[in-house]
């Protein structure tokens, strides 16, 4: 990665908008920024690293919060935002990272690192990134772990001791980095692949093992399928034969119950015949004692009826005689009441006597009436014989026999007839039973039943064996086909194969991941081991040793480790590990160092500055002029140094980046 | 006819029918088409009675019942003497000879298979 352009806004000292030129120019690969202490060269490698990674750190490795990342006197001027743009380029790749903090929505004045929002994008060749490819990209191409070997703080060496401590987390996230940069995680995956394909491939294999075992028990579970539906259709063949002889004995009986079951019904016919004529005889005999009972009664039912026309006869001449009577009476009384008048010479009526005319009027009313009663014809005689005959007559009363001895008559002769066809049936049923054998019959039947039914337990069975037969042919079926559509010895072969291939495929990646390893290392240790030699100015120091975790130990010249490095040395050794990893793998970086000559005598500083200059396309430098002074970039690096800028002091919390003269034409 | 006259006067106790209606009588009685032989008989008396026949003289005779038992309330005497009003015969005298004929008649319906009196209800509602 060069960077070739840092733009940073209201950010920790650079209020306002400020850019520095990084991109260095063909062989020139320095970039000096000169500042005293407390001026901001720290805060440009955090510019660089927050934009990249959202991490600012203090000297003391603490981390600097989004609120303390806002330039103050922007802040003061209420201009809360603040932000940074890095260009640079990776290969052939162009890319432009923006990175700003805003207050959050409804925040008017951010008073904490919550009062924050950030906003990450980035492009890529001019075309922007989707914003969730974004951190993948930037890991791609500056992974985070490594960044220390690229953003340089010579303040904080002891994490580079961290590598030389075997095993430790710090140690092998580094190692871990360093290898993916280097490629290694190329193979480690295709080694993880090549593991899950080996599990795969052994589970297929152990699932054909298992099935060619399973292939000689189902073989032999056919077997038994087999012999078990020979063995239930043999059964059903023996059920069968019983069942046709059954079906033949029931045959023979059944003609012979056709016969009986004619006489048995005759017989059953018979008996209820005889039922039936004994109930009509006993009916007959009672209704024929209800008739004798009504015959007995019947003569004054028919004598009321036969009498009927001589009782209206006499109750006629009744009337006819009583009103004759009854006339003669009333003359009677009249002409004795006339005769009382003529024998007084009084009449009734007035009193007075009677007058001789008077008295022949009277005389001829008597002649009149004697007249008319001569006329009149009575016979009381006759009367009282009529009244009597008329009182026997009344005593005659209907009594309803003759209705019910009809209708008694009717049911006899209805009983009588049904009696004698009983009878005859009787008669016919008995002649067709002549001969028979009845009793004999029923055992026959009963024998046919219990046939019968033997028969259906035997149909059942036989129907069952049937079923379980068919039902084991079928699993038979299905299993053969399951054999045959399975494993068979030629797939159990060629899984065997495949996990054999598979496995002698892993073993080799990680063979191959252990020797590139080996190799990646021991590159880095030569590329470090030649950077450390022409920067130590210790002719005693052989070489430098790698660890697993890329850790470098100084070894002597006579191979013994230099068990305590000076503080000074620890910086070479630093600076020899970042530039064997850049030879060996990292590709051609730029490196972006703070203060990093602080601890070094001018010697080594000379040493490490050339050394830089001419191993890397793009070193930027932040120094302060007790570390490499004006004069000495003038001295011995005017060849390497593209441009140089200046911090200057514009307030309290604002640094302006200038560009630097140093006298010379760069 | 005075000594019907003076039969007429003298109250039977008795009355009977021909030997031959006698004998009818048993045999209904035996053949269960009557409980008793004075049921047989009392229904030929109606029978005839009520078919308004002219019976003739028996040729024999034989006595059977009690009048008490075959007339106890004198219904059967008052209604011959209302059908049959002939002073010269007494009532019980004429029962006998209705009686006679009654009894062959019914032996000859019988006989036909039924009494069927419908026909003498018939002739009397006529």
């Amino acid at each position: 990665m060069i960077i070739t352009k840092l733009q940073v806004e209201n950010f920790l000292p650079f209020g306002g908008c400020q850019t520095i030129d990084l991109a260095p120019d063909g062989g020139r690969p320095l970039v000096v920024v000169f500042a005293p202490n407390g001026r901001g060269k720290s805060s440009i490698l955090n510019a660089i690293r927050w934009g990249l990674y959202g991490r600012a750190y203090r000297h003391t490795a603490k981390e600097i919060g989004l609120y303390d990342l806002a330039n103050k006197e922007a802040y003061e001027r209420e201009e809360y935002e603040f932000g940074v743009t890095l260009e640079f380029s990776v290969g052939s790749d162009e890319y432009r990272l923006v990175r700003r903090a805003s207050p959050r929505r409804l925040v008017s004045q951010p008073r904490r690192d919550a009062d924050y929002q950030v906003h990450l994008s980035m492009a890529k060749n001019g075309f922007q990134l989707p914003q969730d490819q974004v951190l993948h990209e930037i890991n791609q191409v500056a992974p985070e772990q490594i960044s220390r070997f690229f953003l340089f703080d010579g303040e904080l060496l002891d994490q580079y001791e961290a590598l030389l401590v075997e095993g430790s987390d710090q140690g092998r996230i580094i190692r871990e980095a360093i290898e993916r940069v280097l490629g290694v995680p190329a193979l480690v995956r295709a080694r993880e692949d090549l593991r899950l394909l080996e599990r795969a491939a052994i589970r297929d294999h152990s699932r054909d093992e298992s099935q060619m075992q399973g292939l000689a028990d189902q073989q032999a579970r056919l077997e038994d399928l087999l012999n078990d539906a020979d063995k239930l259709d043999e059964q059903s063949s023996v059920l069968g034969a019983q069942i046709d002889q059954f079906q033949q004995d029931l045959e023979i009986l059944e003609s012979q119950l056709e016969g009986a079951e004619r006489a048995l019904k005759n017989q059953a016919d018979l008996n209820a015949a005889k039922r039936a004529s004994e109930e009509a005889e006993q009916r007959l005999a009672t209704v024929e004692s209800e008739a004798g009972e009504a015959r007995a009664q019947v003569w004054e039912d028919l004598l009321f009826k036969a009498m009927k026309p001589f009782e209206e006869h006499l109750a006629e001449e009744a009337k006819v005689l009583m009103a004759a009577s009854s006339q003669r009476e009333s003359i009677s009384r009249e002409v004795l009441r006339l005769s009382k008048h003529l024998d007084d010479g009084v009449c009734a009526t007035c009193g007075q006597a009677l007058q001789i005319a008077a008295q022949r009027n009277v005389q001829d009313q008597l002649a009149e009436l004697d007249r008319e009663a001569s006329r009149i014809l009575t016979d009381p005689v006759r009367l009282r014989k009529v009244m009597g005959q008329q009182q026997h007559l009344s005593q005659i009363r209907a009594n309803g026999a003759l209705r019910i001895l009809t209708a008694l008559e009717s049911q006899r002769n209805t009983l009588t007839l049904r009696h004698i066809e009983l009878e005859a049936e009787i008669e016919r049923l008995q002649e067709e039973l002549e001969g028979q054998d009845t009793e004999s019959m029923k055992t026959m039947r009963t024998r046919a039943r219990a046939i019968e039914a033997e028969k259906g337990d035997l149909e059942r069975e036989k129907a069952a064996a049937d079923a379980e037969s068919e039902l084991k042919q079928r699993q038979a079926v299905a299993l053969r086909k399951a054999m045959e559509v399975g494993t068979t010895s030629e797939r159990h072969a060629l899984s065997r194969i495949r996990r054999e291939t598979i496995a002698k495929l892993l073993a080799i990646a990680e063979a191959t991941i252990e020797e590139l390893r080996s190799r990646l290392r021991l590159e880095v240790q030569a590329h470090a081991t030649e950077a450390f030699k022409r920067m130590t100015n210790q002719p005693l120091y052989d070489r430098l040793e790698i660890n697993e975790s890329y850790g470098l130990k100084i070894v002597d010249n006579r191979s013994r480790e230099v068990p305590l490095r000076s503080a000074g040395n620890e910086q070479v050794v630093a600076l020899a590990l970042i530039g064997g990893l850049h030879k060996t793998g990292m590709g051609s970086g730029g490196m972006v160092m703070d203060t990093p000559f602080g601890r070094l005598d001018p010697d080594h500083r000379t040493n490490i500055i050339q050394h830089l200059a001419t191993s890397s396309p793009q070193v930027v430098m932040l120094v302060h002029e007790g570390e490499v002074s004006k004069d000495f970039v003038i001295q011995h690096l005017a060849d390497f140094v593209t441009r140089a800028f200046e911090l200057k002091d514009k307030g309290v919390f604002l640094t302006e980046v200038r560009a630097a003269s140093l006298g010379v034409a760069l | 006819m005075n000594d019907q006259a003076s039969n007429a006067s003298v109250a039977p106790t008795n009355v009977g029918l021909s030997h031959s209606g006698h004998a009818i009588l048993k045999r209904l009685k035996e053949q269960g088409e009557f409980r008793e032989m004075a049921d047989a008989y009392r229904l030929g008396v109606v029978l005839a009675l009520a078919l308004q026949v002219t019976p003739s003289q028996l040729k024999d005779k034989v006595t059977v019942f009690g009048v008490s038992t075959i007339d106890p309330h004198g219904k059967l005497r008052a209604s011959i003497e209302i059908a049959y009003a002939d002073p010269t015969e007494s009532p019980y005298r004429l029962m006998e000879l209705l009686a006679d004929w009654g009894v062959k008649e019914l032996e000859r319906r019988l006989g036909a298979g039924s009494l069927d009196l419908r026909d003498v209800m018939d002739a009397t509602s006529a």
